[in-house]
C-alpha cells in the first residue's frame, strides 16, 4: 500500500487516455506530459502503460507501507527518499516504511511516480485517468488516501540515458510547433503570422483544460461559428483575440474558431511549461509533424 | 446532398464539415446525416481511428498518426458517405423525462412565459408537446444539446450567467433545450428540473442520453415522483 500523507498541490492518477466518450461530452484526460509518464512506467519496470501519479508544481508526501520499485520522471521536484536526495530519471527500490517527498518543481511543472505493477485502481472505460475538470474517472489525491499496488515489476532495473523530447529553443524561448488549424481559412491572413511572430507568456490560469497565455491579440473571424468537436492541442481564438491551447481535459466541443494546433510531438514540452515562462509558436507542415511524432515512437520502440 | 468539406484539424484529426462557412442555423437534416456517419464508422471501423465527436454540422475524427494519415482517413470517410443512403438505422431510442416545472425548480418559467405571451401552464404544455432530438454533447460531460424547440419561441440567454445551476435543470437557449448534468455555472433559462440522474459513472452507460435519442418531457412533482 501507498499512503498519502500530504497530497501536494494537485496530484492525480493518470493512465492511457480514455477514448470513445467524446460523443457523450467527455474528453480523453490522461497525462499532460506523455513522455515523462511513459518514462516513469518504463523505469518502474512496467512493459505497458499502467496507472501512475501525475504530480503538479508541489509534490505529495507518500508513505510506502510495502516495498516497491518505483520510477520517477519529469520535473525535478527536489525529491528525497527518506533522507536521501534522488533525481528523476531513475529507478528506486523503496523499502517498506520509506517516505518519498520533495519541495517544488525546480525544472518544468509536472512529474510522474510510477510503481512496478502499477497502482491498483479499477479502470473505468479502460482507463484509470482522472478528468480533473469533470471530476470523472481516476482519483485526485487527498490526505489519508491509500492505494494498493497492482503487482510486481516485470522487467529488470532500467536506466534512461537520453530523452526523445527536448524542448526546441528560439533564443531563450521554448517553441511549440503548430500545424494549420481547421478554421484557418476563416481568419484574416495576418493571424497566423502574428501568432508565430510574437512572444507569449504562460499565465497562472493554465490548467489541464487549457494552456492560457498573454501577449499579442489576434484578429478573429467576425461570424459566430456553430460548435464543433474540440481536441488536445487545438489553439482557439475567442473574441478577446487572446489564443488558448486546449489540453487533455478540454471541453468535448467548443464554439471558438481554431487557428492552429500544437503538434503531438510537442505535448511533453507544453505539459512542462511553467507560469510566466515565455514561449513562441512555430509553423510546420503536417508531414513534419508526422515525422516528429514517428521519431518519438521509434525511440520508444527501441527502448522497449 | 452536397458533399462535406474535409478540414485538416491537425496531424491527427480531420473535421468533416457539412455546413457552409458562416452558417449558424441548426439543420435537422445535417444532424441526422452526421449521426448516420457516426453509425457507419462504428460498424465499419478503420484501425487507428481513436475518437469521433459529432456536433450540429460537423464530425471531428481523431486518429493515431503512427497508423493513419489524413488521406487514408478522408478516403475511408468518403467511402462511408457513399454508403450513407444504404444503411438502415435502428429506430431512435424514445425517452420520457419527468420535469418539476416552475417554483424553486424553474426560476425562469414566469419570465419565459411572459416573454412568449403565454401563461405558465401554456408554456409547460408547449414544452411538453415537442419531441426533442439529442444532437450532440458538449459544454459538460453528458450535457445534451436538444433540438426541437420552435425557433419562433427562441429564448435569449441570461445577460450574466448564474454562478450555480443545479444538476437536472431543464433550460432553453435560442431554439435549443438542455439538461444540466451536474451543478455548474450557466446562462440558459431554467424552466424546471428533472429528478433523473443525467450522469452516473456507476451505470453501464454514464450518460442518460445518447445521440439521436428522441425525448419528450412530462410534468411531474416531487410528491408524485417519490411514490
Amino acid at each position: 500500500m501507498v499512503k498519502v500523507i500530504d497530497p501536494g498541490f494537485l496530484t492525480t492518477v493518470q493512465d492511457q487516455p480514455r477514448l470513445g466518450l467524446a460523443r457523450y461530452g467527455l474528453s480523453e484526460s490522461g497525462p499532460m506530459a506523455p513522455i515523462s509518464f511513459r518514462e516513469a512506467n518504463y523505469l518502474a519496470g512496467n512493459n505497458e502503460v499502467l496507472p501512475a501519479l501525475e504530480v503538479t508544481m508541489k509534490p505529495p508526501r507518500l508513505l510506502f507501507q510495502t516495498a516497491a520499485r518505483i520510477g520517477l520522471a519529469g520535473s525535478d521536484f527536489g525529491w528525497r527518499l527518506d533522507n536521501r536526495s534522488v533525481l528523476p530519471g531513475q529507478t528506486l527500490e523503496v523499502r517498506a516504511g520509506s517516505t518519498l517527498q520533495g519541495e517544488y518543481c525546480r525544472t518544468g511543472l509536472r512529474g510522474y511516480i510510477a510503481v512496478g505493477g502499477g497502482l491498483a485502481l479499477t479502470r473505468w472505460h479502460r482507463s484509470a485517468s482522472t478528468n480533473v475538470q469533470a471530476r470523472m474517472g481516476g482519483s485526485i489525491l487527498q490526505r489519508g488516501d491509500e492505494f494498493a499496488i497492482g503487482g510486481d515489476s516485470v522487467a529488470a532495473v532500467r536506466r534512461l540515458t537520453e530523452r526523445s523530447a527536448m524542448p526546441l529553443l528560439n533564443g531563450s524561448h521554448k517553441v511549440l510547433r503548430v500545424v494549420d488549424g481547421a478554421h484557418l481559412h476563416l481568419f484574416p491572413p495576418e493571424a497566423m503570422s502574428l501568432l508565430c511572430g510574437m512572444v507569449y507568456r504562460v499565465t497562472e490560469q493554465s490548467s489541464r483544460m487549457a494552456l492560457r497565455v498573454e501577449g499579442q491579440e489576434l484578429p478573429c473571424p467576425k461570424e459566430p461559428l456553430l460548435s464543433c468537436g474540440a481536441w488536445n492541442g487545438a489553439i482557439q481564438v475567442p473574441p478577446s483575440g487572446v489564443p488558448q491551447v486546449l489540453s487533455v481535459d478540454h471541453p468535448a466541443t467548443g464554439g471558438y474558431p481554431i487557428l492552429a494546433s500544437v503538434i503531438r510531438a510537442d505535448f511533453e514540452v507544453m505539459g512542462q511549461l511553467r507560469p510566466r515562462e515565455e514561449i513562441r509558436f512555430g509553423r510546420v507542415s503536417i508531414e513534419t509533424a508526422r515525422q516528429l511524432y514517428r521519431r518519438q515512437q521509434d525511440w520508444w520502440e527501441a527502448l522497449g | 446532398m452536397e458533399s462535406p468539406s474535409f478540414l485538416q484539424a491537425s496531424e491527427c484529426a480531420i473535421l468533416v464539415e457539412f455546413g457552409a462557412d458562416g452558417q449558424s442555423e441548426i439543420r435537422a437534416d445535417l444532424v441526422q446525416r452526421i449521426h448516420r456517419l457516426v453509425k457507419l464508422l462504428d460498424i465499419s471501423p478503420l484501425n487507428g481511428i481513436m475518437e469521433l465527436t459529432p456536433a450540429y454540422s460537423s464530425l471531428l475524427v481523431q486518429f493515431d498518426p503512427g497508423v493513419l494519415d489524413n488521406q487514408r482517413v478522408t478516403d475511408h470517410i468518403r467511402f462511408c458517405l457513399e454508403e450513407i443512403g444504404n444503411i438502415e438505422l435502428p429506430p431512435p431510442t424514445q425517452m420520457e423525462v419527468p420535469v418539476f416545472y416552475g417554483g424553486e425548480f424553474g426560476p425562469d418559467l414566469p419570465y419565459c412565459a411572459e416573454r412568449l405571451g403565454m401563461t405558465v401552464s401554456q408554456l409547460v404544455e408547449a414544452h411538453c408537446n415537442q419531441t426533442y432530438t439529442v444532437a450532440f454533447f458538449g459544454f459538460l460531460p453528458g450535457f445534451a444539446y436538444l433540438f426541437g424547440w420552435p425557433s419562433k419561441w427562441s429564448m435569449p440567454r441570461l445577460e450574466s450567467p448564474r454562478a450555480k445551476v443545479l444538476a437536472g435543470s431543464v433550460a432553453l437557449a435560442g431554439s435549443q433545450c438542455g439538461v444540466y448534468p451536474i451543478d455548474s455555472p450557466g446562462g440558459w433559462r431554467i424552466l424546471g428540473r428533472t429528478p433523473l440522474k443525467v450522469i452516473d459513472t456507476g451505470r453501464q452507460q454514464f450518460s442518460l442520453f445518447e445521440i439521436g435519442a428522441q425525448i419528450r418531457f412530462y410534468p411531474s412533482n416531487p410528491t408524485a415522483w417519490s411514490k
